[in-house]
């Protein structure tokens, strides 16, 4: 059907008058404006921090007539050394995405489909309020049926999780069982805690996976790589520019870090090169470790890792004679197998020779204590536990455990899951096997995201509630857990106004609490105090100046650094069982684990499969930062690494599309790379491609989804997935 | 001004006029201009339809026109929302202004833009109310052009 | 002569690893959109590729951007004197008086220069905005591992200086050119 514009233009002169449109007086938008606008405007600069990964560097953003132009680095912030990354400069763009999601926004098509109608908040919580309570009252009125994802970065996940608390249910998922809840369980188990790194004072650092020249964590991927005169030893399957810049870079046979960590913990024992004074008076045992390695050796090492035994042996030997030598602790640990176990190993090699609490090695972490945020639990006597408490030893019940959980989702063991709450998560995107994802949410009747982007996550929800950008927004005191050296609160605030209508996470939690209520008839909105304001105030409260810095800086620190050495002089106590560095764990005896890490081999992937690794780039943050114009720019399609030598085997050339089929028959379809900086027996290719979202337009269809690719497992002493469990087959197209 | 109206998220009476049902014209404006099928057909930002100039720099240049000339623009829009563009316009068209300042504000602010922004509806609104709109649009600038420009007492 | 500044860049190319802060932080404080066309750069990263046969492999990264030449090749070609060296070695462009022959994009050595969508030459210009308000260029400032050190040469007492006196071996980029950079490399 067309008007033509003649006939509809007349009849709407005249019909229009009556909209009250036709004086000047009936502006929308605009009008003459007063004096203080006029003044104010011009350039002035706005202290906040970044959003788009976790590092949360503080920068001065500089905002020209309300636009802004470009976030500048912030000199005085020792945590970003005064840096700016490509990603954090491209956060300027993402207030004035056109995809944006602007209003809160209900589906009218199928899932997936993008038909919306646009709502008010009211409509859109009172939506989702009939659609909750109908489920939970077909459950029996436990309101643990409903799931609730979200991810750090934003203080206002507090409140997220406080809604969770004082809503009823248990079932919480992060992002920590998809990264690095591993590592902090295999640290924990030996030193006590999950450490920071004293990178600028290090001067031998073995780096295995962790790479930092591309997956920046601030200030150690700075300080590594402004100083040459580090040695780095880069153990990774890829080819990265980490390894590029490293000292030596051997391609280890995925799976066998442990291996590569034992044989050196032989040489450094049998050579009796560890720090006798140190694990005599810090390390509990170290004769049963020491007895446990001696089958440990590097040529048996070499078998499986492919590393020369003699490089092992040199290795261990150098590591063990340079002072400040740090085997590093890495951050993503969702690899294969026994991750928790490896890392185990890995801060034993640290122990031997005496890196932990020691300058140069592994510090414990301070953070700046903030006040804390209190809020009164509700009570909920048909509360039930969580979905996957039985699968999990060390589950945390914050972070849960994503994989375990959908499984059990999906076979509503033991009981049903029939809503999903998300805030800041990317869940289709994330989580490894795609498939399996949208059959769990084929089983809820209600999806309720709340996002900045029309993420792969949006883009299937019923219910789409926009918040306000991170330049537009402000959030309360956070403090780091990344590096707990320099110990900082950083702060949000707004460089313009939010656009839209949007709302801050604190704002979409109280509107939406005020549509439920808790046993006694009261609505949760009764449980929440304040107003960012106030807890931004509340939080400093006790740092005289510390509010007013923030505001001027967007940073606060007090000048309190981590102490070195207060461990080992006793000062503090170390957090095991035994109060000691622990090389053998009767906890973990005790609960059917292996005292003492225990190398498996990785089961053999069979001729001509290939095992699928995950890896970063310096300009992406996972599944994020794709769109991006500027950031797409570097990177407009991902393609699948293929070692040279193997490609050729195969016909393949740079360029030429392939399929890539996984163990459970899911497929992607990409284009090679060939390249010689891969394992033979290893692929890859980056993250946030494949989208699936028409609101990604700069990667919807383009390249492949991560997601679609990986297979789905997780371990069961911490709960995390493994990433690189998936192994693929390769067709020519 | 009547354009901008047309160009706001539909009512009733407007859908009336039209002779069509209220939802079908709201899921097409919400199609070509919020989120949607296509993402979004036709962003309703002039920016989006520049190839030469970077966005936030006519955006911030835009803006700092509207602060020289004390026209106040909503903050809950980026400044080159194009309804709220034109109700700049029609701002300046009535405040009576300069026609030199005229002209430096339609080749500033408003070149290039307009003709993206239609052939994105032509190719995307299949009902021809919209790319009416913006067809309109277009036309009325060529008359500002014309009109001023065989104005005799033109000068440079 | 010895008033005028020289404005240089040292770069420690040897800490450079590739994450491309520097070509975002200049579109962004430039206003460039590219549009993703892959000419539009003002500043990129010659990668040499992995080199070598797995698993001895190498590869490195040199940032590079206009080179600000004492001689520059790309200014008496140009038709209608659209573009020229200032006192202070920057070699800027008048876009209003550039007629887009291309000329000075064929001739740059560098391939520094590129055409805008306006039909227009543009290049690095040191962010001269900011060198005005005495602050240093964008991807000098955003560098994670603070490759670039900006500095007026003509000054003894400067970074650059003293860095370049410290590397009597640093290099320039196609020397026998003649062009005379004002870039110049100790790693």
């Amino acid at each position: 059907m067309s008007i033509t514009r003649r006939k509809f233009l007349k009849g709407s002169a005249a019909g229009l008058g009556c909209l009250g449109m036709s004086s000047v007086a009936g502006l929308r938008y605009v009008s003459k404006s007063h004096a203080e606008e006029l003044a104010a405007q011009k350039v002035k600069y706005v202290a906040s921090s970044c959003a788009i990964c976790t590092n949360k560097c503080v920068f001065r953003g500089q905002v020209v007539n309300g636009v802004i132009k470009r976030l500048e680095p912030q000199p005085e912030f020792a945590k970003g050394r005064g840096m700016m990354c490509a990603r954090g400069n491209a956060g300027a763009w993402t207030p004035y995405d056109p995809n944006r999601v602007k209003y809160p926004m209900i589906r009218t098509g199928k899932r997936g489909e993008g038909k919306w109608k646009k709502a008010t908040w009211d409509e859109a919580y009172a939506y989702i309020a009939e659609k909750t309570n109908k489920v939970v009252e077909e459950e029996g009125g436990h309101r643990s049926c409903i799931g609730f994802a979200s991810s750090e970065g934003t203080y206002h996940e507090h409140y997220w999780n406080q809604f969770r608390t004082v809503f009823g249910s248990p079932n919480s998922l992060r992002h920590a069982t998809l990264c690095l809840s591993s590592v902090i369980r295999g640290f924990m188990a030996v030193v006590g805690t999950y450490p920071s790194v004293d990178i600028k004072n290090s001067k031998y650092i073995i780096l295995a996976g962790a790479d930092r020249a591309e997956a920046f964590i601030t200030p150690d991927t700075i300080d590594m790589f402004s100083d040459r005169s580090k040695k780095i030893i880069c153990l990774d399957p890829r080819f990265t520019r980490t390894a590029a810049k490293a000292t030596k870079w051997y391609p280890i046979k995925p799976g066998t870090d442990m291996a590569f960590a034992l044989a050196m913990i032989n040489v450094i024992i049998g050579e009796g090169l560890h720090d006798k004074a140190y694990v005599d008076k810090h390390a509990y045992g170290f004769d049963q470790l020491a007895q446990h390695v001696k089958q440990y050796t590097p040529e048996w090492a070499e078998k499986e890792t492919d590393i020369p035994a003699q490089d092992i042996r040199e290795i261990a030997r150098e590591f063990a004679k340079t002072p400040n030598a740090v085997y590093y602790p890495g951050r993503r640990s969702s690899w294969q197998g026994n991750d928790v176990e490896t890392r185990r190993a890995v801060a034993m090699v640290n122990v031997l020779v005496g890196s932990f609490d020691r300058e140069g090695g592994l510090i414990p972490s301070v953070a700046i204590p903030t006040g804390k945020y209190f809020y009164e639990p509700a009570w909920y006597t048909n509360s039930r536990p969580r979905l996957e408490e039985d699968d999990v030893t060390f589950l945390n019940p914050r972070d849960g455990s994503w994989v375990a959980w959908r499984e059990r989702a999906l076979k509503s063991d033991p009981y049903a899951i029939r809503g999903l709450y998300i805030y800041k998560q990317n869940v289709v995107a994330s989580l490894p096997n795609r498939n399996k994802t949208m059959e769990l949410f084929d089983k809820m009747d209600i999806i309720v995201c709340v996002d900045t982007f029309m993420s792969d996550t949006a883009w299937h929800a019923d219910v789409v509630l926009p918040e306000t950008n991170y330049l537009e927004r402000l959030d309360p005191p956070n403090g780091y857990g990344v590096n707990g050296i320099e110990p900082t609160l950083t702060i949000r605030q707004p460089l313009i106004k939010p656009m839209y209508d949007t709302r801050s996470g604190f704002e979409i939690v109280i509107g939406l609490a005020k549509y439920f209520e808790d046993e006694d008839g009261f609505t949760l909105d009764e449980y929440f105090e304040g107003d960012v304001e106030s807890h931004t105030k509340d939080a400093v409260a006790e740092y005289p100046g510390a509010l007013e810095m923030m505001k001027e800086k967007g940073f606060f620190t007090d000048g309190r650094t981590a102490p070195v050495g207060d461990y080992l002089s006793g000062k503090k106590i170390f957090n095991t069982p035994t109060k000691k560095l622990e090389l053998y764990s009767d906890d973990f005896k005790g609960r059917g684990f292996d005292p003492m890490p225990t190398y498996k081999k990785p089961a053999d992937i069979g001729a001509n499969k290939f095992r699928f690794v995950v890896g970063r780039h310096a300009i992406h943050t996972q599944s994020m930062t794709a769109n991006f114009p500027e950031l797409n720019w570097h990177m407009p399609e991902n393609t699948v690494w293929i070692n040279s030598a193997k490609a050729k085997q195969m016909g393949i050339k740079s360029g030429d599309m392939v399929r890539l089929k996984n163990r459970d028959g899911a497929e992607v379809q990409i284009n090679a790379q060939v390249t010689e900086g891969i394992r033979p027996d290893c692929v890859y290719y980056a993250n946030g491609y494949g989208s699936l979202s028409k609101g990604q337009p700069l990667v919807y269809g383009k390249g492949a989804s991560q997601a679609q690719i990986l297979e789905a497992h997780f371990e069961p002493i911490s709960g995390n997935a493994l990433m690189h469990e998936t192994i693929v087959e390769i067709r020519k197209v | 001004m009547e354009l901008v109206a047309l160009l706001e998220y539909p009512t009733p009476e407007v859908a009336d006029r039209c002779g069509l049902g209220f939802e079908e014209l709201e899921s097409r404006y919400i199609r070509l201009f919020i989120n949607d099928l296509g993402g979004v057909a036709a962003p309703p930002y002039a920016g989006c339809f520049l190839k030469k100039q970077d966005r936030l720099e006519f955006m911030s240049a835009f803006s700092g026109f509207c602060l020289e000339h004390g026209i106040a623009i909503d903050p809950v829009q980026p400044p080159d929302y194009i309804p709220m563009m034109m109700e700049v316009l029609v701002m300046h068209l009535s405040a009576d202004a300069q026609r030199e300042d005229l002209l430096s504000l339609i080749a500033d602010y408003y070149r290039d833009w307009p003709q993206g922004f239609t052939a994105a509806l032509r190719e995307h609104d299949d009902i021809g109310i919209y790319v009416a709109v913006a067809e309109e649009f277009c036309q009325i600038l060529q008359e500002i052009d014309a009109q001023h420009a065989t104005d005799p007492v033109r000068s440079h | 002569m010895a008033n005028n500044k020289l404005w240089t860049i040292v770069f420690d190319a040897d800490k450079c690893i590739d994450c491309k802060a520097c070509d975002v932080a200049c579109k962004r404080e430039n206003g460039i959109n590219a549009n993703g066309n892959q000419d539009v750069r003002r500043n990129w990263i010659n990668a040499t590729g992995v080199v070598g046969t797995y698993p001895n492999l190498k590869k490195s990264f040199q940032p590079e951007q206009c080179h600000q030449c004492g001689n520059p090749p790309c200014v008496p070609v140009c038709p209608v004197d659209a573009t020229w060296a200032k006192d202070d070695g920057v070699v800027v462009i008048d876009k209003d008086v550039c007629i887009g022959c291309t000329l000075c994009v064929l001739e740059c050595p560098y391939e520094a220069r590129y055409m805008t969508e306006n039909n227009t030459a543009d290049k690095c210009d040191f962010c001269a905005h900011r060198v005005a308000e005495g602050k240093e260029p964008a991807c000098v400032d955003t560098c994670p591992t603070r490759v670039r050190v900006f500095g007026d040469l003509n000054d003894p007492n400067s970074a650059v200086a003293k860095l370049l006196k410290a590397n009597p071996n640093a290099k320039v980029l196609h020397p026998e050119r003649g062009t005379k950079p004002n870039l110049h490399y100790i790693s």
